[in-house]
């Protein structure tokens, strides 16, 4: 639980950040004299804000509840994970500040200094632990396949921030391979970690409120192995044309355009289960968010390899395209899965129904508005400017003008967020008050009373 | 939504509206992966086999553009006319300066001078040294400090222009004596035969020091 | 079964797959890269950048830079890098050697840097672009850093110091006032005019189709 809050905090200060980065994007002379705010500080701060406050800690939350829940036990280690989770927002705290002040380590996507990131590492260890050890202590024998997924995630993720900052800021590699070592944690953070997290939730929640089951096991698990495998290994062609001998990159593309056989297995597992269910009652906002979640995973998935192939990324590397890719996944698939299971599963936990339903549909609108609003105007802009950047007879401030207006609506989808954000913020906090008054008060008037209190396992 | 008012039994609650006792929809497995995705996942793997062999350059580090190979890369790098002169000569020089001179060119103190950082070898121009090659030395001599006095053999009726420049190409560029001067052409080398075709006798390193270095 | 070390171990090693292939077998193929000595000029190629150009290198990642310039040329079948006079050739994995850390950069908002100091020698326009990005070109998109610099105050008919940027009147500070560089402009300056990608050796000929030279 309190996970969950201190990841809907995260989302408003990461929406605002980036609000913030994209308007920086066409207007420069914003605050441009206070020396923390300028975009390339803002930037960092942002994504950081959004992938270590919001997405990994919802991840995690989801993952564990979901892990108790198939395990047919309770979700042990409770009080552990709160202070760790307190922790983690800690670090996260004092490392965005050290972004902000000019302390970031210079990696991309591994900014957080080195007085930070340790905080980090242990906080999410002491948290991902008590996910394996529920399910070692699970009553039911059957594995499920969201299982496989979620515990997958929790075992990577030590070993992918680990390795990575150790290889990029503690000892780093000499030259090109610090980048490789980087460009490595961001694809396998983005595809992988968040993909697993993700597509756990989706195979969790898509059978549960369609009341389907999905067809076909065997297919899930060549989908599971192929992804761990093929998913890393696509890397590399991030970095396209780049300073990486020619075996690299071409790895990076035999990997990436190979993630198609996971994409298919996924889609034809899971939209058949869609598609079975039938109006049923129980078919609320977070079926609609999981639903959405999907078509932006299909659809990222395809275009990432399509992506991939060189005659296409000569266009569209170094441009907004591959922000919007990256933001198909994050804000598009993640995001919205991650809502539709926050939505659904807060309220079980603290037993009390959403305070203001319908903003929890506004939220949705929003939030699915805003992730197609980000990869259109960043799709379509990206290939503009990489077209532009490809004809050597412009000057470069030409190519900025053309790219310019797509990136300025940009800032209209991250308002977008923002104020979704901020809509599922207050709903939380009036839920959290409302459980507050039921359930708090009378236990604290219980101890004055010196009744015996239930203890609740707030995860 | 609709509110959950009952106390599940579970101790990690369920989503509203499903009853306590429901279990988990299980996947069936009944089905198998269909063949045509193995097939055209074997396909792909094929496929990828072929990308990595046309585009990975035989893995090797210092081939950056796809589709190269490490000897495009190689053929790449000019070949300026010093270095295919300096490969000849190095095989001249094993054959004929070696057992003077010595095969790492430092020669034998006090008997043959040293041709490594030797102010004769390297000098600015190639005056002197291709005399020395067409005609012979004898008498005292300073190189690098050191004196003397012996006798150097001529080599104009053994060795062709194009040799003699090979040769002393070779001495003046060889990195391995961490020299780079300049290497010398055969037609430098046959001017200067002209020049002293008449000479018969070799010479001496006072004559030799009051020519210029070079023209 | 017992799924939970099979899950264990199958992930990891799988995932195994991927870290060894793109970063630790790279790294043992050619991690002990070393410099390369240029047969022109006989210097050693990258060279050690000078103590203030490296502390530029801080101020430069310090303000994300990287995040709008990225510091990579692509061949010419990848991209009009080289056509847009970038380079006079693509950069490969030598040419980072010595850099710490490097800062390839991902998205090019503004134009890349690679040979910044190759083609841009002035670094007074450098220092008035830092200043505000809109005295070089107007309408110009990149975020002015003020604080790089401080206004100092001028006795009226001093001479303004050496240091002092000649600002246009549009954009200077007001009267009897002067703006003058800080370390960290001069040490970020520095840095820029470090960064060049230029000399050629073993792995970077250009192929004789293309027509740049290959003198340098």
């Amino acid at each position: 639980m309190a996970l969950f809050l201190f990841a809907a905090c995260w989302l408003v200060v990461g929406a605002g950040l980036s609000t913030l980065a994209s308007i920086k994007l066409h207007a420069p002379g914003l605050f441009a004299s206070c020396p923390s705010l300028t975009y390339g500080r803002v930037q960092p701060a942002a994504w950081n804000a959004l992938v270590f406050g919001f997405a990994i800690p919802v991840g995690l939350g989801v993952a564990l509840w979901i892990t108790a829940r198939l395990s047919g036990t309770m979700l042990l280690g409770g009080r552990g994970i709160v202070i760790a989770t307190v922790f983690w927002n800690l670090g996260l705290v004092i490392g965005l500040l050290g972004i902000l002040a000019g302390d970031s380590t210079g990696v991309e996507s591994l900014e957080l200094p080195l007085y930070a990131s340790p905080i980090l590492f242990v906080a999410y260890a002491a948290v991902a632990v008590w996910g394996p050890v529920t399910f070692s202590l699970r009553r039911t024998p059957e594995v499920y396949i969201a299982q496989w997924y979620l515990l997958g995630a929790l075992f990577l993720f030590p070993w992918l921030y680990g390795a990575a900052s150790l290889m990029t800021v503690v000892a780093p590699l000499r030259g090109v391979l610090q980048a490789a070592a980087q460009a490595w944690f961001l694809h396998n953070l983005l595809t992988v970690w968040l993909g697993f997290v993700g597509l756990g939730t989706l195979f969790y929640f898509i059978p549960k409120l369609t009341a389907n089951s999905v067809q076909n096991r065997n297919l899930a698990i060549f989908g599971f192995w192929t992804l761990a495998l093929f998913g890393g290994l696509g890397a590399l062609q991030r970095c396209h044309g780049g300073p990486f001998p020619a075996w690299m990159l071409s790895l990076g593309v035999v990997g990436s355009v190979l993630t198609a056989f996971p994409l298919l297995a996924v889609l034809m597992n899971l939209v058949p289960v869609l598609r079975g269910g039938g109006g049923t009652a129980r078919a609320g906002v977070t079926l609609k968010f999981v639903t959405v979640a999907l078509a932006f995973y299909g659809l990222a998935g395809f275009v990432t390899v399509a992506n991939s192939f060189t005659f296409l990324r000569r266009t569209t590397q170094f441009t907004l395209f591959n922000v919007a890719l990256d933001q198909m996944t994050l804000l598009g698939f993640f995001t919205l899965a991650m809502l539709g299971a926050l939505y659904e599963i807060a309220p079980c936990l603290v037993r009390t129904p959403w305070p203001a339903p319908r903003w929890v549909k506004l939220h949705f609108a929003v939030a699915t508005l805003a992730a197609v609003v980000i990869a259109v105007a960043f799709g379509a802009g990206g290939v503009v400017q990489g077209l532009a950047i490809n004809d050597a007879t412009l000057p470069y401030f030409a190519v900025v003008k053309r790219y310019l207006p797509f990136a300025a609506t940009g800032t209209l989808a991250w308002l977008l967020v923002l104020v979704g954000a901020l809509l599922l913020a207050l709903n939380f906090a009036r839920l959290v008050a409302v459980h507050c008054r039921q359930t708090c008060i009378p236990a604290l008037k219980g101890w004055f009373r010196a009744e015996s209190v239930p203890s609740e396992v707030k995860a | 939504m609709s509110p959950n008012s009952q106390t599940p039994s579970l101790a990690t609650p369920l989503p509203a509206g499903i009853p306590a006792d429901a279990p988990e929809p299980r996947a069936a497995r009944t089905r198998y992966t269909p063949i045509w995705m193995v097939a055209w996942f074997g396909a792909a793997l094929y496929w990828g086999a072929i990308y990595l062999d046309q585009n990975a350059g035989a893995f090797h580090p210092l081939v950056f553009d796809q589709g190269d190979t490490l000897a495009i890369v190689e053929a790449r790098v000019p070949k300026s006319e010093a270095d295919a002169l300096a490969v000849h000569g190095r095989k001249v020089f094993t054959v004929y300066c070696a057992a003077c001179h010595q095969p790492n060119g430092r020669g034998v103190p006090g008997q043959f001078p040293p041709l490594v950082e030797s102010e004769w070898a390297l000098a600015a121009g190639p005056n002197r040294i291709i005399r020395i090659v067409l005609n012979g030395l004898q008498g005292p001599m300073t190189v690098k400090g050191q004196e003397f006095n012996n006798v150097m053999l001529p080599w104009r009726d053994q060795l062709s222009d194009e040799d003699i420049a090979a040769v002393l190409t070779f001495v003046r560029g060889n990195k391995e004596w961490a020299h780079s001067a300049a290497g010398i052409t055969p037609a430098q080398v046959k001017a200067i035969r002209e020049a002293t075709k008449d000479r018969g006798s070799s010479w001496t390193a006072a004559e030799l020091l009051a020519l210029p270095e070079k023209d | 079964m017992n799924h939970g070390p099979l899950l264990f171990f199958g992930v990891f090693f799988a995932l195994t797959v991927s870290w060894f292939g793109l970063v630790i077998a790279p790294h043992l193929q050619f991690g002990q890269q070393e410099m390369v000595v240029i047969e022109e000029t006989g210097q050693s190629y990258p060279p050690a950048r000078p103590g203030e150009a490296r502390q530029g290198a801080e101020v430069y990642h310090a303000n994300g830079c990287q995040y709008c310039h990225t510091q990579q040329v692509r061949p010419r079948s990848t991209g009009a890098d080289l056509a847009r006079g970038w380079g006079k050739r693509r950069t490969v994995a030598r040419d980072y050697l010595r850099d710490q850390p490097v800062m390839l950069g991902s998205v090019r908002l503004g134009p890349d840097l690679a040979n910044l100091g190759a083609r841009e020698t002035n670094a007074h326009t450098l220092l008035l672009k830092l200043y505000n990005p809109r005295i070089i070109i107007p309408g110009s998109t990149m975020p002015r850093y003020p604080y790089l610099f401080e206004p100092r105050r001028l006795k009226p008919g001093a001479t303004p110091s050496p240091d002092a940027l000649a600002l246009p009147p549009a954009f200077a500070p007001g009267p009897n006032l002067e703006v003058v560089p800080r370390p960290e402009a001069l040490a970020l300056v520095a840095y820029l005019e470090s960064l060049k990608a230029e000399p050629l050796f073993f792995e970077v000929f250009p192929s004789a189709s293309t027509n740049a030279s290959s003198a340098r």
